[in-house]
């Protein structure tokens, strides 16, 4: 970086020659300014040269230089969006009234959304209330806040009671849905959805026994000692039902729309797969080889 | 092909934007996510030149080596997106603790330097000690942390204060 001002000759002081109109000291600055890299060594040199006074002078402009700097208002919008992540949702909500810039910083729909609608996938149910805001993108944001705050300072909007002759062993947890079963002869299920509080109690036809009773993310299944195996798709609102064979409950699973059940049936170790959507059912059967179960097509 | 059998560079020079060559290991710098891609564009016979870095001066850049030489051992960040939703620890380890304690103009151009030298890790340690600093104060605590003017009216800011009552119980 070449500079406009020649260096003046200072060992003859000659400086208001080549620089008329300035002070030595103001050209001293403006030289310092104009130094490419290494200001440190030029400071260094002109430290060597201080009196006590200047030191002194020096070191209360040091002392009330903080070296703050308002790191929020000062970084991109995607490393504030970041720093906050370690926060809790709250936090930026309270700290709207910092200052002005604050307030737009974290109230701007690009700052807010990523943050608290992570806490609501596009595929969740809406929240109790939500369809109202629809028109107000910031009033949803908020709202979607203060549940999620309310639920991690445990003062949450709505909750479940769940009773306490329930058999814990029979409770089931997938996805928003939580399934209970009544510890004695349970004759239906509950089944609620965790986040929109929505229940439904399941009872069972002509007052069967429930024998088993397990969820996916779209079924509650149950099997009966009459050996009929009944699905609840709670998100059409269908039950379908298909008859076991018998003595087939002895382990009972289910994923998505498929429902497993296997047994053991004369010495062989049979394995039915029904799908609710479909309604077909396939069947394997393993026979015992040497302590083994091995499979067989049947 | 006379390349394929020369030793990879050990050390590379890059050049600040005060103009300060500084003269460091080929695997600490590539640290840096951007200086290892940039490498890998121009190909090992262009090494010798200097990398250019226009927005990183010499005092950061060597904050940024000290950490890179500590962390040179770390395991390469994950990849995938970093919008995972849950609310992540701001544990800090020590030595990188130690290492922040620097002034606030520093911790900003260091995250800043990260940033733009794409170096995860030390920009997650930058974020969380600013988080950490946040993490718990009042408003008016964070204006006297930062050095912030507020410029609302108390009107206008009992009013944020009063639409955001929710946020304070803790």
């Amino acid at each position: 970086m070449p500079s406009n001002n020649p260096l003046p000759d200072l060992k003859t002081g000659n400086v208001s020659i080549t620089i008329p109109s300035r002070s030595l000291a103001e050209f001293v600055v403006e030289a310092f300014t104009n130094i490419p890299s290494r200001r440190i060594s030029a400071l260094e040199g002109i430290l060597n040269k201080l009196t006590i006074d200047e030191w002194r002078f020096l070191k209360s402009q040091v002392d009330s230089k903080t070296l703050c700097r308002d790191i929020v208002g000062s970084l991109p919008l995607e490393l504030v969006t970041q720093i906050f992540s370690y926060l809790d949702v709250a936090t930026p909500f309270r700290l709207q009234r910092v200052s002005k810039h604050w307030n737009r910083v974290l109230t701007s729909p690009d700052f807010l959304n990523p943050r608290v609608n992570s806490w609501c996938t596009p595929n969740d149910t809406p929240l109790n209330g939500e369809a109202a805001l629809q028109a107000d993108p910031y009033a949803l944001c908020t709202f979607r806040a203060q549940h999620q705050h309310r639920f991690a300072t445990a003062s949450p909007f709505g909750y479940l009671r769940i009773p306490r002759e329930i058999d814990i062993k029979n409770c089931w947890l997938c996805g928003d849905h939580i399934l209970c079963t009544p510890a004695n002869q349970p004759r239906h299920i509950d089944l609620q959805n965790l986040r929109t509080g929505k229940r439904w109690r399941i009872r069972t036809e002509g007052r069967a026994q429930i024998v088993k009773a397990v969820l996916s993310d779209q079924l509650a299944v149950y099997v009966t000692y009459h050996y009929v195996c009944y699905a609840f798709n709670f998100i059409t609102n269908e039950t379908r039902s298909f008859r076991l064979p018998k003595a087939m409950f002895d382990r009972l699973v289910c994923r998505d729309s498929l429902v497993a059940c296997s047994g053991v049936v004369q010495g062989k170790f049979h394995i039915s797969m029904w799908d609710f959507d479909t309604q077909e059912t396939k069947t394997f059967v393993l026979n015992s080889v040497e302590g083994h179960w091995a499979r067989t097509l049947q | 092909m006379s390349a394929a059998t020369e030793q990879p560079k050990q050390t590379l020079t890059v050049t600040t934007n005060d103009n300060v060559d500084i003269v460091v290991e080929r695997e600490i710098l590539e640290r840096s996510v951007l200086i290892k891609n940039m490498i890998g564009d121009v190909g090992e016979e262009q090494i010798d030149t200097a990398i250019p870095l226009p927005n990183v001066n010499e005092p950061v850049m060597k904050k940024v080596i000290e950490w890179c030489e500590h962390h040179r051992k770390d395991p390469p960040a994950p990849e995938g997106d970093d919008s995972d939703s849950r609310k992540k620890s701001t544990d800090i380890d020590e030595w990188d603790q130690k290492f922040m304690q620097v002034d606030q103009e520093m911790l900003f151009e260091i995250i800043l330097a990260a940033n733009y030298l794409d170096i995860k890790g030390l920009l997650d340690v930058g974020c969380k000690t600013v988080a950490n600093m946040i993490k718990g104060k009042s408003p008016d605590e964070i204006r006297k942390t930062f050095n912030i003017q507020n410029d609302f009216t108390p009107e206008e800011e009992d009013q944020i204060r009063r639409e955001n009552e929710w946020a304070e119980d803790r």
